[in-house]
């Protein structure tokens, strides 16, 4: 009789204290083996993207990319619908380790892509690589660091490669060649 | 005298009674967290790489460290076939820098390599910053003092040593995850890897992506180069060669970390070989040898590379030809018997669904 209350006490004390874990605050857990983020992400060096970012503020604090009339912003959700053409090609890749595909849009053979998080509906970057488009306050690849200068005054950071500036959750990094021409601009989600 | 007999008989009674239950707690305990940690045996299989070491039976003169880029572009087993060296990969999802000089020193526990391989695409992480991948490789360590300074170093905000310690902490919401795998693998789990190399059949050729996002500083972090520095001492210290590469994949890494890594080898006298400069050499062809889009190698793809890297390694080091040991090659011939099972079943998955079901992303159990 006693070995059976003592076991059941035993018993009782171990699912108690795996309940007691399971009730713990700590943050949420790996939630299994696979929720995991790109080990491949592009970009920073300092940490891997997150899951997505979803700015609420974004539409109006963040640099806008124009194009045909359609608003592209880093940090909001994509929305295919509203692309105003079909002129574009989007495929997916894999992360190491990891179950989440990463959506890329090839837009106008080329010319300018967007890039999601990770295994998210969100915009990470959008990156120009010609002239035919421009950003909304005018600038295109092959203007001078000068005319970057005049159009959005000085930048938060830069090096003789590069200007980037700054605005809500939004980077917008204008890359420059060796004679100090834009030779491409990215627009990046800040998280 | 016969009731103080009895009296003892009964504190004894209840002393193994107690006993008992204490053993019985603990192995409930044990199950628990045995049953709720992942078991990484299908779909991401990459947190099983790193206890698959420790069921090795042969000795290695090459040992490669690192991440996706270390354990997706060499075959030991091909390696081995030609030329008949041992090699193994201790690379895991994301590997930081500093679990693989805490790695490389719980190899030299039981072990000491010829030349060591470092694969400096974890290079570009500074601190680890991610539990998901820090539980990838530590969880499946074995307990000694390095895993205790692995574990230290890497932990992100909000992680604790004691949850490293008893999993189940970290793991217990898994309850109501657990599938059929979880269930299979309580007591014994199956190797997945080929001496560490994750093995892709399919072929998805290699696609257009965008430029990487221009940096104000391409310097690689003081904490990372400081355990670059800490694996270069303790392989001198064991006469160790070290090697470092960077695997033919030209996405995700910049030129001025190529001249970071340059600077670093020239510095100290050592070998990089950045392989995307030899991807003619080696015949490779993106349009064939990747899986997805061109970020990791295909079989074909490493078997290229791993025979091209092979020749490298034999002309270059005074490696042993295992192939003539016969303890070793009798090993050797079960993990060929295991790569071309694999190799075999992967293409018939593929010429009858036209991709991977049981491989990959698409064998996640929800």
């Amino acid at each position: 009789m006693r070995f059976t209350k003592a076991a059941a006490l035993i018993l009782s004390l171990s699912i108690a204290g795996m309940s007691l874990a399971a009730c713990s605050n700590e943050p949420e857990p790996v939630s299994s083996d696979i929720n995991i983020i790109s080990t491949q992400a592009q970009g920073k060096n300092t940490g891997a993207l997150p899951h997505g970012v979803v700015d609420p503020n974004a539409e109006s604090e963040n640099f806008v990319f124009k194009y045909k009339g359609c608003n592209l912003v880093v940090n909001t959700v994509v929305d295919e619908s509203k692309f105003p053409d079909d002129d574009y090609v989007d495929f997916e890749t894999t992360s190491c380790a990891s179950p989440e595909l990463t959506r890329r849009y090839e837009f106008k053979n080329g010319t300018f892509w967007m890039e999601l998080y990770p295994g998210s509906e969100s915009i990470y970057t959008i990156v120009i690589c010609n002239d035919i488009v421009s950003t909304a306050e005018g600038i295109y690849i092959g203007c001078t660091a000068d005319q970057v200068r005049e159009a959005y005054g000085e930048p938060a950071q830069s090096t003789d490669a590069l200007l980037l500036y700054e605005k809500g959750s939004s980077e917008l990094r204008f890359s420059l060649n060796t004679n100090g021409e834009v030779d491409q601009i990215f627009y990046v989600g800040k998280y | 005298m016969a009731a103080k007999s009895g009296k003892e008989s009964k504190t004894a009674k209840r002393v193994i009674t107690a006993l008992v239950l204490l053993v019985l707690s603990f192995a409930i305990l044990w199950f628990v967290q045995r049953l709720l940690m992942p078991k990484y045996q299908k779909g991401v299989i990459e947190g099983s790489f790193t206890e698959e070491y420790y069921k090795e039976k042969v000795p290695h003169d090459v040992i490669i460290f690192g991440d996706c880029d270390a354990y997706e572009s060499y075959s030991p087993v091909t390696m081995y076939e030609e030329y008949g060296i041992s090699s193994f990969i201790r690379g895991s999802g994301e590997q930081y820098i500093n679990q693989s000089y805490y790695l490389l020193k719980d190899v030299l526990r039981t072990e000491t390599p010829k030349v060591v391989v470092l694969s400096v695409h974890n290079l570009q992480h500074d601190f680890p910053h991610n539990e998901a991948y820090n539980r990838m490789t530590l969880d499946g360590m074995r307990w000694s003092k390095d895993k205790v300074d692995a574990i230290n170093s890497s932990m992100t905000e909000g992680e604790t040593f004691v949850s490293y310690v008893f999993p189940v902490l970290r793991y217990h919401d898994r309850w109501n995850k657990l599938t059929k795998t979880d269930i299979e693998h309580v007591f014994s789990k199956d190797i997945t890897s080929h001496n560490g190399y994750y093995m892709r059949c399919d072929v998805k050729p290699i696609a257009n992506f965008p430029p990487m996002i221009p940096q104000i500083s391409y310097d690689f972090g003081d904490f990372a180069m400081a355990y670059l520095d800490k694996i270069r001492l303790l392989c001198d210290e064991n006469g160790i060669e070290l090697l470092l590469v960077r695997a033919p994949i030209e996405y995700g890494w910049y030129e001025q970390w190529d001249k970071n890594v340059e600077e670093y080898a020239e510095q100290y006298g050592l070998t990089y070989i950045n392989f995307c400069d030899y991807a003619d050499d080696i015949g490779l062809d993106m349009n064939v040898d990747t899986y997805d889009a061109g970020v990791h190698l295909n079989i074909y793809g490493v078997e290229k590379l791993s025979v091209y890297f092979g020749r490298y390694l034999t002309e270059n080091y005074d490696l042993t030809d295992y192939r003539t040991v016969p303890s070793v090659a009798s090993e050797y011939e079960k993990d060929i018997r295991f790569y071309n099972e694999m190799r075999d079943d992967q293409l018939r998955e593929i010429a009858t669904y036209g991709e991977l079901r049981s491989y990959g992303v698409n064998a996640i159990e929800n």
